[in-house]
């Protein structure tokens, strides 16, 4: 997240307003040494293929990300404007470190990539709509023996 | 969300990873995140520290190809042809960008970066209140009106990956190219047209497709240079 000083001002004066919802504590897992781990990527930069369906505004469902994608097949159509998006356009990799994380892979760092990314629309103005498809997602997460998802919120 | 660890980075929005083309840098954020898995024993949000250098919020860049000069109208034939003349002045630079990269971010509107034109004429005749042309079928990701919106995504990754391949001391920054787009840019003009056609319309459902045309802090006019 960025410091508020960073942002233009009507951006900060946006973000300032926004309700904070109350978050109650998760259930606390302890994973597998991440040497032994198997890790998702889970983002929310509006990314799809380009050979499927792009998101609308405000969509709730998900896009799958096969593990073995060509990265530069990788649409963006996130319906914000409100972030830097001459980054993404630079490096895929800033949203989505597909590349860095199969280097930590290459290293021995971690254990595996998961079979399957996913990706959902940000900028959702009730995120507590997401619950019933992120709740899916942990799920099939699971039942694929991924140990983590890594997150990248944009 | 109820994420039991997290990693609080100090980058710009849209880039949680950090700066682009940085592998190194990168690798030290994911290994940072990656390590509270077995570090944190509770829920726990701890800081990343460092900084990366990423561009001044707004600086002295500046678009290396010399652009015409817009001319103020609001006729759907002349920003029709004002924003064609852009598009081909930029052309060179962002297939030398697309060549550099092996890809392009250009295609949110459903065609792809060989038909801008197309995309550029269609937007900027929304703009002008005109009808749309014929576009043989184009196979829009949207229906309109929200594919105008996507319209204006794909013509600003056009221009932003353009001038990221253009010689020059160093890239724009966001702020940067949100400047020279909403400032002094036949195209920066025609998005601000279509954002006041979505106002206008008195359809509640297409005034707030605004906020996903121009970023907040660039609508107003004042902040044209010609």
């Amino acid at each position: 997240m960025v410091r508020l000083s960073d942002l233009h001002p009507d951006m900060a004066k946006n973000l300032l307003g926004l309700e904070l919802p109350a978050i109650e504590p998760a259930p606390w897992v302890t994973p597998p040494p991440l040497a032994e781990a198997t890790v998702a990527i889970v983002t929310t930069a509006g990314l799809a293929r380009r050979d499927d369906r792009p998101f609308s505004p405000g969509a709730l469902e998900y896009r799958l990300i096969p593990g073995d994608t060509d990265p530069a097949d990788l649409q963006m159509s996130h319906f914000s404007v409100n972030f830097d998006r001459s980054a993404f356009q630079q490096d895929y990799n800033v949203a989505f470190p597909i590349d860095r994380l199969r280097e930590l892979v290459d290293a021995g760092e971690v254990g595996a990539v998961a079979p399957h990314h996913y990706s959902f629309m940000g900028a959702q103005p009730a995120p507590e709509r997401l619950e019933q498809t992120g709740e899916e997602v942990g799920r099939l997460l699971r039942e694929a023996g991924v140990d983590a998802a890594f997150l990248t919120p944009v | 969300m109820n994420v039991p660890r997290s990693l609080w980075v100090p980058f710009p929005l849209g880039r949680p990873m950090g700066p682009a083309d940085d592998a190194e840098f990168q690798r030290d954020v994911l290994r940072s995140s990656l390590a509270l898995l077995n570090s944190a024993t509770e829920p726990t949000v701890a800081d990343y520290e460092r900084d990366a250098p990423m561009g001044d919020p707004a600086g002295e860049w500046a678009c290396a190809v010399a652009l015409p000069q817009p001319e103020p109208t609001d006729d759907a034939d002349a920003l029709v042809q004002g924003l064609l003349d852009e598009v081909r002045a930029l052309a060179p630079w962002y297939d030398e960008g697309r060549r550099a990269r092996g890809r392009s971010s250009v295609g949110a509107s459903g065609v792809g970066a060989d038909q801008i034109e197309l995309v550029a004429g269609q937007l900027a005749r929304f703009a002008g209140g005109a009808e749309p042309e014929a576009d043989g079928d184009a196979a829009w990701s949207h229906p309109a009106p929200v594919r105008y919106k996507f319209m204006a995504d794909d013509l600003r990754a056009f221009y932003h990956e353009a001038a990221a391949s253009q010689p020059g001391a160093r890239p724009g920054s966001d702020a940067d190219l949100n400047t020279w787009v909403f400032g002094q840019t036949q195209l920066g003009e025609v998005i601000r047209l279509a954002a006041d056609r979505f106002e206008n319309s008195g359809d509640r459902r297409l005034a707030t497709l605004v906020i996903g045309l121009i970023p907040a802090g660039y609508r107003s006019r004042k902040l044209r240079t010609w």
